[in-house]
């Protein structure tokens, strides 16, 4: 009884540092834990891996940096999974100015992936060329910076990406001497590339007239990428066979969302063009949409931190989602505890005539 | 890690830290972080949309492509600006009736379609779905049950009485399972982001795990 009454008086700070303990060992620790993906999750990645080669993939970013930790692995998990099945992905930023740069994060680090791992022998090969390192050791570089850099170099040649080749002009001269630069155009249709593979929007005020634009004609309706490149000067929207027109070849719009941005989603994407939509929510807000999902409005749902864990799971590369659950799991439990010692507390303070 | 990379994340690991201050008590660490955000923040959206809204909608599409029907919609949106004199504040109505329309217009009915009667048909049909097995049927009745209860308990032309009133009752369970999954994930998703400055500060800033 004793116990109780102490535990109901405990200072709240005591209950937070518990939680940081109880968070932070299993980081620690490492502690493994084994997610089992949901049927909601699993839907949406069977519909993915269903898609021929070349179909569009939408993502529209609409959360704020605040909800990061929930919604970044899944756009990272989502990007990747489209990047590797050759799907042409786009990113966009609709509702919060805050998420055109989390969005371009989340797309340019998967593409750096998947262009490290099909040019992974040609970056193995330039790191062990004399002159690169005589450069990597000018500039201090370590082995993971210095890929990063002639992996930068190599793919601006294929994407004529001026900027980029000014910024590290002189490891363009270093891998143009070592005749590493020319070797890259072997590997032009492995690569992803901007407009061709993959196109950003960035932030584009207008919400609802976005989404409706879209439907006509993107790149009319966008305008430009998240560079200020006209759309038109891309392949993936000047070809005359396989452009991204408009809705029609796109195989799924997935909304990312902190706020109440599904709605418009499914009024124009799903309802008015008949186009599947899929989502993304925090955890928050994912008991809303849940009926959807029963309805089949939407062909997949991410619920939180656990659904970027069960992508990273089903697409078998781990990220933040995953390193988070055994902590999930330990919170949850510290929770579960305090929630019955309350109760006790509370039936036998009752009991004892306490107020 | 370049050197702006380890002072740009040395700085949001220090606000972070500010910020988990609060939790010790009120303190002018996390004041300042406060302040610093809704600052930074209000920067960044006025930068953001000048450059997305006004530079490319206005600017270059009437001054370098010659867009000049542009001018028309700009003509009804300066009228926003009615609100500097008391005598033009009525402008106001103008652009703010244009898009209410033009919105309306557009939302009500798919909304509606979306929301509405998507949903009822589905909970119509929820018994005709192919494929259906033992447990399928069981979630089925449970989604009928639940709606027609909750809705009886939002009826309020007859008295909670009765069958009625049992009915009712029934629907507040369910409505008191879903605010306690509504509850459940409100609990995960803060957790998460608990866990997600974790990480950042243990992986991104210290190095400490890989």
């Amino acid at each position: 009884m004793n116990f109780f009454k102490w535990l109901s008086n405990i200072d709240r700070r005591w209950i937070y540092l518990l939680m940081a303990v109880v968070i932070s060992i299993p980081i620690f620790i490492r502690a493994p834990v084994k997610v089992k993906p949901s049927p909601d999750v699993t839907m949406l990645y069977d519909y993915l891996e269903n898609q021929e080669e070349g179909m569009g993939v939408l993502l529209s970013f609409d959360y704020s940096p605040d909800s990061l930790a929930e919604l970044q692995p899944m756009a990272k998990a989502l990007s990747y999974h489209a990047l590797s099945k050759n799907l042409r992905l786009m990113g966009i930023a609709l509702s919060w100015p805050s998420a055109a740069g989390l969005g371009i994060e989340a797309i340019k680090s998967q593409v750096d992936i998947i262009n490290s791992e099909v040019l992974k022998d040609l970056l193995d090969s330039a790191e062990q060329n004399e002159e690169v390192k005589t450069y990597a050791a000018e500039k201090k570089l370590a082995s993971e910076g210095l890929r990063k850099e002639i992996l930068y170099v190599l793919i601006a040649k294929l994407e004529k990406d001026k900027e980029i080749e000014e910024r590290y002009s002189e490891l363009k001269g270093v891998l143009e001497k070592a005749r590493i630069s020319s070797e890259i155009v072997t590997y032009e249709k492995e690569v992803r590339l901007i407009g061709r593979d993959w196109c950003y929007f960035g932030y584009k005020p207008g919400y609802t007239q976005m989404i409706l634009g879209m439907g006509t004609d993107i790149a009319t309706t966008l305008s430009t990428d998240y560079k200020g490149t006209s759309l038109l000067k891309y392949e993936m929207f000047n070809s005359p066979t396989e452009k991204m027109k408009n809705y029609d070849n796109i195989a799924v719009c997935i909304d990312l969302a902190a706020g109440g941005s599904l709605g418009s989603w499914l009024a124009f994407v799903n309802t008015k063009f008949g186009r599947p939509v899929a989502t993304g929510v925090t955890a928050v807000m994912a008991a809303d949409y849940y009926p959807y999902l029963q309805s089949k409005q939407i062909i997949g749902l991410l619920n939180g931190m656990r659904g970027a864990a069960d992508y990273e799971t089903l697409i078998g590369k781990p990220g933040r989602g995953l390193s988070g659950m055994s902590s999930q799991s330990a919170a949850h439990i510290l929770i579960i505890i305090f929630i019955i010692l309350g109760n006790i507390g509370y039936f036998l303070g009752k009991k004892g005539g306490e107020k | 890690m370049s050197v702006m990379n380890f002072i740009g994340t040395t700085l949001a690991a220090i606000f972070t830290l500010a910020v988990f201050s609060f939790l010790y008590k009120d303190n002018p660490f996390y004041k300042f972080a406060e302040h610093l955000l809704v600052g930074l923040s209000v920067g960044y959206y006025v930068g953001q949309i000048w450059h997305t809204a006004f530079i490319s909608w206005i600017i270059n599409p009437v001054f370098n492509e010659r867009q000049y029907i542009l001018f028309i919609p700009i003509f009804f949106g300066l009228f926003y600006l009615g609100f500097i004199h008391s005598k033009t504040v009525w402008l106001i109505r103008i652009p703010i009736a244009l898009s209410l329309g033009i919105g309306s217009g557009y939302g009500i009915s798919y909304s509606f379609q979306t929301s509405i009667f998507i949903q009822l048909r589905e909970t119509i049909n929820v018994f005709t779905q192919s494929g259906m097995d033992a447990w399928d049927v069981i979630k089925a009745i449970l989604l009928v049950v639940g709606v027609f209860s909750a809705i009886v308990y939002f009826f309020f032309s007859w008295k909670h009485e009765g069958v009625v009133g049992w009915i009712a009752k029934v629907g507040i369970y369910f409505l008191m399972i879903g605010f306690g999954a509504s509850f459940g994930l409100t609990v995960m998703g803060r957790i998460s982001l608990l866990i997600g400055r974790f990480l950042f500060l243990f992986q991104d800033w210290l190095h400490i795990i890989k």
